[in-house]
């Protein structure tokens, strides 16, 4: 069974000029143990995905429809406390830009004795001894528990996010973008730290990017997220070489091979649409250059072939679209 | 933090030196014939340039200057035209009603203020928020001294439960300061005025406590304490608030030095014997030594203050005192 | 500004709008007082023969009169356009001043810059009643002395957020590619730099015309003001000296109070409403 199991997950916004639906349909499932990247355009949803799995979303954003089955139990259905009971205890998360994430105006230190004693129940003693751990786990100095969060470096200060998100022992761990606003050593750095921690503890992770080289470094599976749905989902291997999705295959040849060997970069014409009213039929049919007419009329759904699942109409025909995609004229409007 | 420190400090000299000047520039200035005070008719020009002389001003213009400077320096502020006592002993005896009367009336309304606004930031788009912020922003456009006037006129001429003005009843004596703190009588003529000034002053607190505190709570470090499961009390109280108070320490000192200047109108509409009457009545009567010397007080006040705020902020934010260190 | 933008913020900012209309009925006052006053606030009137001192509110004297016989609401209507001729030369004066040396600092800095930020640091130094009660001694009072005082002293605030701004339109490709054509610096701060922080000190200037007021109330009951003008301030100093609080003269003292309360307002009201349509930020649409 999965420890995270999310199914048709609608997250709407109320803005002025309608109803946004930033989360529209999503089926998600994370098995205990794995890193599984969630990867997708600035604006597909992927951030409003991870906040509302945690259950922090702005005023003006509300669940609408699905349910998120965590552990057994679906979190939707829970009241305001039982879901706060969780927070943090058995599901974390590590922000994206850790300078504003941290109160500027309190030492490292306190901010983890915070959640160790008010939210992990701990005396004083063996939470400072368990802050030092933690911050030993990730690479930190933990003389460094005495500083004030702008006296560290970004790479350092996501470090510490990092240990903040596993103080009280969580079964999964939401990174939002962790390492987008890093350099790209520093990348590589962190996340060396969150596969060494996957590995030695058991934690299960959604790393969510828009960057595919993270991806291949760091999952073992991958969900591609597009307009508000997942579009493919399966092991990290399977999804980067054999893609069954159009999208998932425009994705894989717009990034340079992180592995060397130069192919050109195509990139995927066009903008993601947005998200009010959306239109009927497969969301990435405007841009596909794979769509026949029944693309623009119903809308395919996730259909899984083993461990592999994709929503494409055309997904039997894979090999050869794959072929095809490689090819940057495939990609190239009229 | 050193070197800032110096800066300031730097600053506030020069800053205390051109007040200094201009004031004595100005007050020499000033129309008024201050030996006519005195006259009398067995007034002469023999007696008249011993006048001038005795108070100094018979000297060049650039020689009163450097005597001037010299004697600050040492808190001399000189002899009074009218009142025939040292300028400096009649500000020291005005100054503790002027800082009593601020303070007291700083501490209510920033304690109002902040207590109201961080509610206010709770509780966004209430009721209560759209009638608090018309009312706080009213209180600020109103003049000080109209107040004062609706609250004199309400409690002390129609009902009768404060005096009408002064710092002591008829008949009593104002004594050292231990003695007024500890006089009921000081207490109660105190009540208005300080009343009026807080009054006036907690629109300031309340309207910044709540600004900075939405801003605050839209921060992302404060959605991580709801991701982290922290309770609402928790987050709005330690983190919000502590992080929002910053800028209204700041203000509370900067209100200090400005108050001790504007309590003027105050002072006047109470009759409440504090530096600033001190300094209307002088003005109005060309004592110039003593208006002088009041004004000098008040600026000083001022600056001082400006230059503790300065530093306070920079005391309080880890982010200035602490530099980084990677 | 498209006239769509301009009926969508009528219409989310209740606030500037309603700051405005107060202000267009300060100015209908100002303008039509001679006709809609109901006497001449200067003369003495009579009722029977005998002077109509501290007459209450009825029916010939809608306010009331004064202790000398004279109608508090003609005195109150003609105190508009004393308010509006103080706080609007006044807020011109700080604001053109401010705007001026705030640009000069921000845009030609070294010297210049150095120079204006510590004449700033001074000024701020001083307590502002005070100095205008000094000033008003040694002038004899009168409303130049409040708006001389008023743009002396409050222009700092104006020039620092000024210079702020232009410090960093400084910075934009736009004035790069003006001096690179030969632009003298005149031209480019003049022509180009300026009417960009025009809006912001318009800001400020709103603000000020309520400060403006507020001293000219202050130094009149103070007795520094200018005793045959027909202003709020002095008609409170009228108030205050004949007694009207331990008569109960309501009528007498709260409505010109009422009034500086009402003006002062509005101006914070347009203030703070007008942030946001000269300064619309993401997310406003």
């Amino acid at each position: 069974m999965s420890l995270l199991s999310v199914r048709g997950l609608g997250v709407h916004y109320a803005s002025r000029a309608g109803k946004v639906r930033a989360v529209d349909g999503a089926d998600l499932e994370v098995p205990a143990g794995s890193i599984l990247g969630l990867v997708g355009e600035s604006g597909c949803g992927k951030s409003t995905f991870g906040r509302a799995l945690m259950g922090v979303l702005p005023d003006a954003a509300r669940i609408a429809t699905g349910e998120i089955v965590f552990e057994g139990r679906n979190l939707l259905a829970l009241s305001a406390r039982g879901r706060r009971a969780l927070r943090w205890r058995r599901m974390s998360f590590v922000p994206q830009t850790a300078m504003n994430a941290l109160d500027p105006v309190q030492r490292l230190r306190a901010q983890m004795l915070e959640v160790l004693q008010e939210r992990g129940g701990l005396g004083r003693a063996p939470a400072l001894a368990r802050a030092e751990t933690l911050f030993r786990q990730v690479g930190l100095d933990p003389s460094r528990l005495a500083d004030y969060p702008h006296q560290f470096s970004g790479g350092m200060r996501q470090r510490a996010s990092i240990a903040l998100a596993l103080a009280l022992d969580p079964a999964l761990v939401i990174a939002d973008e962790p390492v987008t606003a890093l350099d790209v050593i520093v990348q590589r750095q962190v996340l060396d730290v969150m596969r060494d921690l996957q590995a030695r503890l058991g934690i299960a992770m959604i790393l969510i990017t828009h960057d595919m080289a993270v991806v291949a470094y760091a999952c073992d599976r991958v969900a591609v997220m597009y307009a508000g749905r997942i579009v493919e989902a399966g092991t990290a291997a399977e999804v980067l070489e054999r893609p069954q999705h159009p999208y998932t295959m425009g994705l894989t040849h717009a990034f340079p091979d992180v592995h060397g060997g130069t192919s050109a970069l195509v990139p995927i014409d066009g903008a993601p649409p947005i998200l009010i009213d959306p239109h009927p039929g497969c969301r990435f049919a405007p841009r596909c250059p794979f769509a026949v007419a029944r693309c623009h009329a119903e809308t395919p759904v996730l259909a899984s072939e083993g461990d592999h699942t994709v929503a494409c109409f055309r997904a039997g025909e894979a090999p050869a679209l794959r072929a095809a995609a490689a090819e940057p004229a495939t990609w190239a409007r009229s | 933090m050193a070197r800032h420190i110096a800066e300031r400090l730097g600053h506030l000299l020069l800053v205390l030196w051109v007040v200094a000047s201009l004031t004595f520039l100005m007050f020499r200035l000033m129309p008024g014939d201050p030996t006519l005070n005195f006259l009398s008719p067995t007034f002469n020009e023999e007696m008249r340039a011993a006048l001038l002389r005795g108070f100094g001003l018979d000297r060049p213009l650039w020689e009163q200057y450097l005597i001037y400077l010299g004697k600050l320096l040492t808190g001399d502020f000189g002899q009074s035209f009218l009142q025939n006592q040292p300028v400096s002993r009649l500000l020291w005896d005005a100054l503790p009603n002027t800082v009593v009367l601020t303070l007291v009336s700083l501490v209510l309304a920033y304690g109002f203020g902040i207590v109201v606004g961080a509610f206010l930031a709770f509780k966004r788009g209430s009721v209560a928020e759209g009638f608090a912020i018309p009312m706080a922003l009213a209180t600020r456009a109103a003049p000080e001294f109209w107040l004062g006037m609706l609250l004199l006129a309400l409690f002390a001429f129609q009902l009768g439960w404060f005096p009408t003005g002064g710092a002591v009843s008829p008949g009593g004596t104002m004594g050292t300061l231990t003695d007024r703190l500890t006089s009921g009588d000081f207490w109660w003529h105190l009540c208005l005025p300080a009343l009026t000034l807080t009054l006036f002053l907690q629109g300031l607190p309340l309207l910044l406590m709540r600004a900075t505190m939405l801003e605050v709570l839209n921060d992302e470090f404060i959605t991580m304490a709801r991701m982290k499961g922290l309770s609402r009390w928790s987050i709005t109280m330690r983190h919000a608030a502590r992080n929002a108070l910053l800028p209204v320490v700041t203000a509370f000192a900067l209100g200090l030095g400005a108050s001790i200047g504007g309590n003027v109108v105050i002072e006047t509409v109470f009759a409440w014997p504090g530096i600033g009457r001190v300094l209307v009545t002088a003005v109005q009567s060309s004592d110039y030594p003593l208006a002088q010397g009041a004004f000098i007080m008040i600026a000083f006040v001022l600056v001082v203050m400006n230059t503790v705020a300065d530093l306070a902020y920079a005391a309080l934010d880890p982010r200035v005192s602490v530099g980084a260190r990677k | 500004m498209r006239g769509s933008n301009i009926w969508r913020f009528l219409k989310s900012e209740p606030f500037a709008v309603a700051g405005g209309a107060i202000y267009a009925v300060i100015i209908l006052l100002a303008v039509l007082a001679d006709r809609i006053a109901p006497y001449n606030p200067r003369e003495i009137l009579r009722v029977n023969r005998r002077i109509a001192r501290y007459v209450p509110i009825s029916p010939e004297f809608w306010l009331g009169t004064t202790a000398a016989g004279k109608d508090v609401l003609s005195q109150l209507i003609h105190g508009a356009r004393a308010a509006l001729e103080v706080g609007i030369t006044a807020a011109v004066a700080v604001v053109a001043i401010g705007t001026l040396l705030g640009l000069l600092a921000g845009y030609l800095g070294g010297w210049v810059d150095k120079t204006v930020t510590r004449v700033a640091d001074i000024v701020l130094g001083l307590p502002f009643l005070p100095s205008m009660l000094v000033l008003a001694a040694l002038t004899h009072g009168g409303t130049s002395t409040v708006i001389i005082t008023v743009t002396a002293l409050l222009w700092p605030n104006t020039a620092r957020v000024i210079r702020s701004q232009v410090l960093s339109l400084r910075e934009r490709a736009w004035v790069e590619a003006a001096r690179v054509t030969g632009c003298s610096n005149a031209r480019i701060m003049f022509v180009h730099v300026l009417p960009q922080v025009l809006p912001l000190a318009a800001l400020y200037g709103s603000v000020a015309i309520g400060w403006a007021i507020l001293a000219e109330a202050a130094a009149s009951f103070l007795g520094f003001g200018d005793p045959e003008v027909v202003s709020w301030g002095v008609m409170l100093q009228d108030a205050y000296a004949n007694q009207a609080l331990s008569r109960g003269a309501w009528n007498w003292f709260v409505p010109p109070g009422l009034a500086i309360v009402l003006m002062v307002l509005a101006g914070f009201m347009i203030s703070r409403g007008s942030e946001k349509l000269l300064f619309p930020k993401l997310g406003d649409q």
